[in-house]
This record gives structure tokens, sequence and C-alpha cells, in this order.
């Protein structure tokens, strides 16, 4: 096999090697930058503590319903309500009001609204009373127009 | 630790599947057969005991007692057999080429490694979760297949409209089973498994390359692996795509073998092939696809070099080695899963209007481009490496591989036609779609499309001791 292990293939693999390893190098850096800036960047390690009492007072067989001051079709919004399905898993988050969600609503709020304010006002426009109100953004409603 | 000692059991389940084959015995050299052995039982071993999880949910005894004893009787039984496996050491592999500097290859691929593996360590402290499908698709559901009783079936309810509930449940099975087993719902049963199939995935490639051209054509496609950063940057998201590209790679890498081998090993590495085609039909929707491809594309490969009996001969082994998969797929889709709806009920008009649309068309064209560019990183990026390989090396066709090339080559042609088909026609914004999807489409196919240019590519290798000899007296003069 001619030239197969002549200078200029031997340059080029010398090549190969370098770059290959180059570009390790800067994938490296780039996740260590990444990382640095953003850990944990939609914060599913924090939801299944937050979630655990809630988790203990929800049914595991009946589709629970999710209120949150964040609306759904944006990335944090979306974010949070996965984080609340994951950490709830098996239970199923449906978003409220809608007809199919059981006897409760979980509430997911962030840290930037009153919880109180955003708790009372939501409970009076979908007609839900509070059942517990933990200090983390987490609520839980009952819906009593359900039997 | 628990999840660790549940992933050992189901490679060593999937070790002993396919040491029954045989279809590593005798090949050289004798550590890539080795590992070849070790990646095909690790994906073997998933897709098994994933399946054992899910009909033992199917008829609702699978409790951690009934998993563990289910999967130690299988390994009892495998170990049995392996009295009986093809022992044949006879194989029509050719003589390999040598290359006095595989050491300097070998060292620059374990220095990426070990940037690499660096790379992931930082991964998995800042992101254990994953990225976003893992917690909101194929983790999520392993949580639900945790349920008790019959609450499992959730997993499949329609009411999980964001989570696609019609995906097929290889992978959320196997996380499932993992983290009954181990008996806590914790990231390193996912973690390892991404992990098992990333090391599944590049043991694979080193070693079919290695084992079918030559050790440095091996390391050659390390290295190269090693440059894809966009593959590589999905190694830690815990999605569906690594093992994809896994079963596809499984798939050809089979038929490979199967090259090397004459009588019952041959046709055994058809069904082993087919089984693994099976599980990619098992793991993703594009899974489908893939093994109607394969099925096609191999039948015609094997009639045409070899005429429809003998094609007919093999394709049945491979039929009966995608059964199993079949068969799970065919039964989640028919009694537990919402039916899928790519088209979301457009006209066959509208699809036709949206097929010849050219501004969509050039806007497909040109997010085709940019992640063909995305693939890599500048001038390390993989396809410029490998033009610079097939500069020096060319090209070299072994006919005996031919019937795989063209399968293989005809089948990754065809998914990429569809993937682009599939997005013309979608009624979401295209956009959105490409933006989402495309790199990890890419990522499906990208391990199988560098085997196959490692199997054309010309290989380094030292001159022939005549060669040598005419140039020490060149130099002399």
């Amino acid at each position: 096999m001619p030239g197969r292990s002549s200078v200029v293939t031997l340059a080029a693999l010398a090549v190969v090697i370098w770059l290959a390893f180059s570009a390790q190098l800067a994938l490296y850096e780039a996740t260590i930058r990444f990382n640095r800036d953003n850990p944990d960047p939609y914060r599913i390690s924090y939801q299944e503590p937050r979630f655990r009492e809630a988790a203990a007072l929800l049914p595991l067989d009946e589709p629970v319903g999710y209120l949150s001051n964040l609306e759904l079709n944006e990335l944090r919004g979306a974010a949070a309500f996965f984080g609340a399905q994951y950490a709830l898993a098996p239970r199923i988050l449906i978003p409220f009001p809608d007809a199919r969600a059981g006897r409760f609503v979980v509430g997911n709020f962030s840290a930037e609204v009153e919880l109180s304010d955003a708790t009372s006002r939501l409970a009076r426009e979908h007609n839900l009373r509070v059942m517990r109100a933990f200090d983390n953004g987490v609520v839980i409603f009952e819906n009593p127009n359900r039997p | 630790m628990t999840a660790l000692i549940a992933l050992a059991l189901a490679v060593l389940i999937g070790l002993l599947l396919v040491r029954l084959t045989g279809l590593t015995q005798g090949l050289r050299p004798r550590w890539a057969a080795a590992l070849c052995r070790l990646a095909l039982g690790a994906g073997a071993g998933v897709a098994v005991t994933s399946s054992v999880f899910y009909l033992l949910l199917r008829t609702g005894m699978a409790s951690r007692g009934s998993v563990l004893g289910a999967e130690l009787f299988l390994l009892a039984v495998l170990g049995f057999a392996q009295r009986y496996r093809l022992r044949t050491a006879e194989t029509r592999q050719r003589e390999l080429p040598r290359f006095r500097f595989n050491g300097v290859l070998a060292g620059g691929a374990a220095a990426a490694l070990a940037l690499l593996i660096a790379t992931q360590v930082s991964m998995v402290r800042a992101a254990p979760h994953g990225n976003w499908d893992a917690f909101a698709i194929w983790n999520l559901r392993a949580k639900f297949l945790l349920a008790p009783g019959e609450l499992w079936k959730n997993a499949a309810s329609p009411l999980l409209e964001r989570t696609h509930p019609e995906y097929p449940l290889l992978l959320s099975a196997f996380v499932a089973r993992t983290w009954r087993l181990s008996g806590t719902v914790s990231p390193a049963a996912p973690l390892a498994t991404g992990y098992l199939f990333t090391a599944g995935v590049a043991a694979l490639l080193l070693a079919v390359s290695a084992i079918a051209r030559g050790t440095a054509a091996g390391l050659l496609a390390s290295l190269l692996s090693f440059a894809s950063t966009s593959y590589l940057e999905q190694i830690s998201w815990q999605y569906a795509d690594i093992p994809l590209s896994f079963y596809f790679l499984a798939t050809f890498g089979a038929l490979v073998l199967g090259v090397f081998h004459a009588g019952r090993q041959a046709v055994l590495a058809c069904a082993l092939a087919g089984l693994c085609a099976g599980f990619a039909a098992l793991t993703k929707n594009e899974g489908t696809a893939f093994l109607v491809f394969s099925s096609l594309a191999l039948a015609a490969s094997l009639a045409w070099a070899r005429g429809a009996h003998d094609a007919w001969r093999r394709l049945r082994w491979w039929l009966a080695g995608a059964l199993p998969g079949l068969a799970l797929l065919a039964d989640f889709r028919l009694f537990l899963a919402p039916p899928v709806n790519l088209l979301r009920d457009q006209t066959l008009g509208q699809i036709l209007e949206k097929l010849t649309d050219s501004s969509r068309l050039l806007e497909l064209g040109k997010a085709l481009l940019a992640e063909t560019v995305a693939l890599g990183d500048g001038w390390s990026h993989p396809l410029i490496l490998l033009g610079l390989l097939a500069a020096v090396l060319r090209f070299e066709f072994d006919d005996d591989l031919r019937v795989v090339l063209r399968a293989a080559g005809a089948t990754l042609a065809g998914l990429w036609l569809v993937y682009a088909a599939v997005f013309l026609v979608r009624p979401e914004e295209l956009a959105w779609l490409v933006g989402t999807a495309l790199g990890r489409l890419y990522a499906h196919l990208w391990p199988s499309f560098l085997l196959l240019a490692f199997l054309v590519l010309g290989r380094p290798a030292d001159p022939a001791p005549s060669e040598q000899a005419l140039r020490r007296r060149k130099k002399a003069r």
C-alpha cells in the first residue's frame, strides 16, 4: 500500500491526533465555564426535597391540578412545572383549571411573589380552599366542587 | 452502589447471551473481540432486563424479589447454556496490517478520553438529573413505572400530554428496574445507564473497526469520535438518543462481525443484528423507522449479492432476532400507549403542499447544513478530519463487507431522508422543530456513519518488507 506510512501520512495522523485532542480541550473548557455559571440550570435537584411534605398529602390514584404564578408557555414556568411533576411522580399533574383534575390542586410559587397574597387570590379566583401552605412556595388547595 | 451492582447484573446477562453466539470467537485482535463481546453484551443486557421488567409489570409481578429472581434465573439458564455455545475458532478474517505508530494513536486517544472523563465529572456534579427531556420524559416515566398496583400504566397515560406517553419504554423501564432492584430512586441509575451506552458506542466503534480494518483504523475512529463534540455534549443528558445510536451501531457491528465467520456464527450474527434493530424500535419511535429501513436494505443487499434463496436463509434469522423487540412494542402500542399522531390530522393536500414548499425546503436545507457544521468545532470538525484522512489514506473497499456496507449505507441515507421529510410535514413551527430535535437526530446516525467511513477508508500500515528493502537500497545509493 504505497504512501500509507509516508511522511505525509504520518504528519496527517499527527494533525488528526492534535485536532481531536484540542476539540476535547475546547469542550472541557466550555463545559467547566458553563457549569460554573449555570449549575443545575433547571434546579431539578431542589424540587424533590421541596415537594416531599406535599407529596405525602397528595393521592397517587387521581390527577392533581397544578397552579403557578409562572406561565407554562415560558421557559421558567415550564421548568417549574416539570420540576414539580418529576418530584411528585407517579402523581399526574394537570395545569389547572381542568375538569380532569381530582380533588387536590398543588400550587408552585416562585420566591418573587408574596405567597399569602397569591394563594388567597388564586383560591378566590378558582373557588378553592387552601389546605396547607408550606413556607417554600408550595401550597396544597382542595377543590370543594370535586367529590 | 446497589444501582451499579444491578447494572452489572444486566451486563452479565447480556454478555452470556452474546457469548452464546460465538460471534467474537477466534477474531483478532483479541482485545477487540473481547471489547465487542462486552459492548454488545451491555446493550443486549440492558434491553433484555428492561423487557423482563416490562413483562413482570404486565403480569403484576414486578416486586423487587420477583425481578431479582427472574434475572438470576435467566443468568443461571444462560450460564448453563454456555456448555452448548459455538466454539469454532476458525474465521475468514484476513491478516491485518501492522502499523508501528499505533502506540502514538492510542496515546492521543487516551489523552482525549481523560479530558472527556473530566468533562463528564463536571457535568454530573452540575446537573445530576440530566437535561430537559430526562426529567420531563425518560426518567419521569421511569418513576411512573414504579407506582404500586396498576398505576404504573400511568406512564402511558394520555393525561401526560407534555411527556410523550406514546414513546416506547425500553430506557425508562431499565431505569425503573434498576431503581427497584437498588431500592432507591437516585440519579445514579439513569446516569450510569447513560454512561454504559456511551462506553458501549465507544467500545464498538473502536473494536469493530479494529477487527475489520486493523488496530490503527479503530484508534482513528475513536479519535474522530472525540472530535464529534455535538454528539459528546449529549452524553450526560440522559436521553434515549445515545442508547438509540448504540442499537443502530450494534446492528451494523454484529453484521460486520458475521462477515468473518462461515456457517452458524454468520447466521447468528444476523439474529443478533436483528435483535439490536428490534431493541432500537423499543427505544424510540425513530427506531421503528430504522427497523423497517434496515430490514428492507439488508434484504435487497443480500438478494443482490447472494440470490433470493440464501438471502431468505439469513433474513429469517434477522427477523427472528427482531421478534422479541417487535412483540413488546406491539403490546405497548396496541394495549397501553395513546396513538402516535405526528401529522396531527393534516390532509394529504396540506402534507404535499409542505413537502413542496420552496421556502420550507430552503429553511430545512439551511438547518441541515448548520447542524452538519455544528457536529464539530472549527478545524477539528470530524468531517474535516475525515477528509484529511481520505486524502492521505484513500479508499480501500473490502469485497466481503460489500453487503453490509450497502445495507448500512442505504439505511442511514433512508433514515436521513425520512427525518428531513418528517420535519417538513410536521405541523409545528419548523424553526422550533429543527432547533430542538435536529442535533439529537444526527446523533442517532453519527456513530454508524463513522463506522462505515472507517470500513471504506484506507488503513495506515507499515511498508511491506520488500518495500522497506527497496527504500533502504535507494537511501544507500
